[in-house]
């Protein structure tokens, strides 16, 4: 399954005009498994302007973010057939490839080589959370766990999982000793793992 | 002598690399040799997921949607119909340059080095460090960091060596040990600098191959 592969004529399924956010793994799945356009379509609307915007809040200009969310949803389509709703929520996953797009893209104006390192889609002999938990608002649940963080630890979260900066970046950045970066990022993700609404996440 | 996965699974190095892996900002090197972890073994990848959860919620959290260019996504269904967007070829791998008993190396491993060598114009050649230890040296963007594989005979023992920087060192098959703990395929070894390490000798049955990244966090 591709983009090379020939366009699936198949009806798309059901679904309400305003999807809920429950159905975006139903979606996903449907793009994989049958190529469903009005699915990726459904898709795109909700996920290109988010995308957008989190690219341009990373520095990226309205055009460049716009043409990476392009081509992130793309790749979406090109590797739905490898999304596993057990393993994910398709936010998480589309959102993953849309970092790693970003990732990429700054490379490309370095020397380093592009490395295919998309780990989200790769199988695991392991099950994953089940489907009832991942009907949960997982994202509801870990914004409102950031927000019992104290502030010093969530700062340091979102330079590193929203912002991409590395330890050592974030450590310039701040003036704060580099074991001081690391220890803060440790004890907020173990603090985020040991939340009791967070356990069933795990 | 107890038998262990993952020599730092729980220690602090450990959970801050692959934090940084998965906030995507590790350094190439040190990511191929995480991303090759993470698929010899694969019951690391929860904690990765949990982090890209967060990355998720994150971006929903302070992303409020922004409106594309108003031909996006046609332009998007134009590329698909008309499959402008090639998958890179896999062909590739399956002529590497590398001898037979290397060719079930981690797809994140096999990829750095096509890239690797053929930017470097060289082909993997072993040489011999001494009896039983075979080793080739991988080129690496980062000037301060050394990288090499290493493939010991069963049974065999290295010299006892004191680690001059960090290094981070991941099992790719058959197994290592010393006399308090041993490692097998998957593992991944993070060693401070400065530390003596003992003598390590491979599997008597399968030997071993690894990967080692020295450098890695000066």
């Amino acid at each position: 399954m591709g983009l090379n592969a020939p366009m699936n004529t198949a009806p798309p399924i059901a679904r309400l005009p305003d999807q809920p956010a429950e159905n975006f793994e139903q979606l996903l799945e449907a793009v994989g498994k049958t190529q469903d356009r009005e699915a990726f379509i459904t898709l795109f609307k909700h996920f290109a302007p988010r995308i957008k915007s989190f690219l341009m809040k990373n520095y990226m200009s309205p055009e460049a973010a716009d043409e990476l969310a392009q081509e992130t949803m793309l790749a979406v389509w090109g590797k739905a057939g490898s999304y596993n709703p057990a393993r994910a929520k398709a936010s998480t996953w589309i959102y993953t490839i849309a970092r790693n797009k970003r990732i990429d893209s700054l490379r490309k104006t370095g020397r380093e080589p592009i490395v295919d390192y998309d780990p989200i889609w790769v199988e695991d002999d392991k099950p994953g959370p089940s489907a009832r938990l991942l009907a949960k608002d997982e994202h509801g649940t870990i914004g409102e766990a950031l927000k019992t963080l104290p502030k010093d630890q969530s700062e340091l979260l979102y330079k590193s999982f929203f912002e991409g900066k590395a330890h050592g970046e974030i450590a310039e950045e701040t003036g704060l000793p580099l074991g001081t970066v690391k220890s803060r990022i440790r004890a907020a993700l173990k603090r985020l793992r040991s939340n009791e609404q967070l356990e069933a996440l795990q | 002598m107890s038998q262990n996965q993952n020599l730092s699974y729980q220690n602090d190095l450990y959970l801050s690399l692959l934090a940084e892996y998965a906030a995507g900002c590790l350094p190439v090197e040190q990511r191929v040799i995480v991303s090759a972890h993470l698929s010899l073994q694969p019951q690391a990848r929860g904690f990765i997921r949990q982090c890209e959860s967060l990355s998720a919620a994150l971006i929903q959290q302070h992303c409020p949607p922004v409106s594309m260019t108003a031909n996006a996504l046609e332009h998007v269904l134009d590329c698909i119909d008309q499959k402008a967007k090639q998958q890179r070829c896999t062909e590739e791998g399956k002529c590497a340059p590398w001898p037979e008993d290397l060719c079930s190396l981690p797809h994140a491993i096999e990829h750095y080095l096509l890239e690797r060598l053929s930017q470097a114009r060289q082909t993997l050649q072993w040489h011999t460090d001494r009896p039983g230890i075979d080793r080739f040296d991988i080129p690496v963007t980062c000037k301060k960091s050394q990288m090499g594989m290493t493939k010991m005979a069963p049974g065999c023992d290295t010299a006892r060596r004191e680690v001059r920087y960090s290094e981070i060192t991941l099992v790719l098959n058959g197994g290592l040990g010393n006399e308090d703990e041993e490692y097998y395929t998957g593992a991944l070894i993070i060693r401070e600098r400065e530390k003596p390490v003992p003598v390590v000798h491979a599997c008597k049955k399968s030997g071993c191959v690894y990967i080692r990244l020295s450098g890695a966090f000066e």
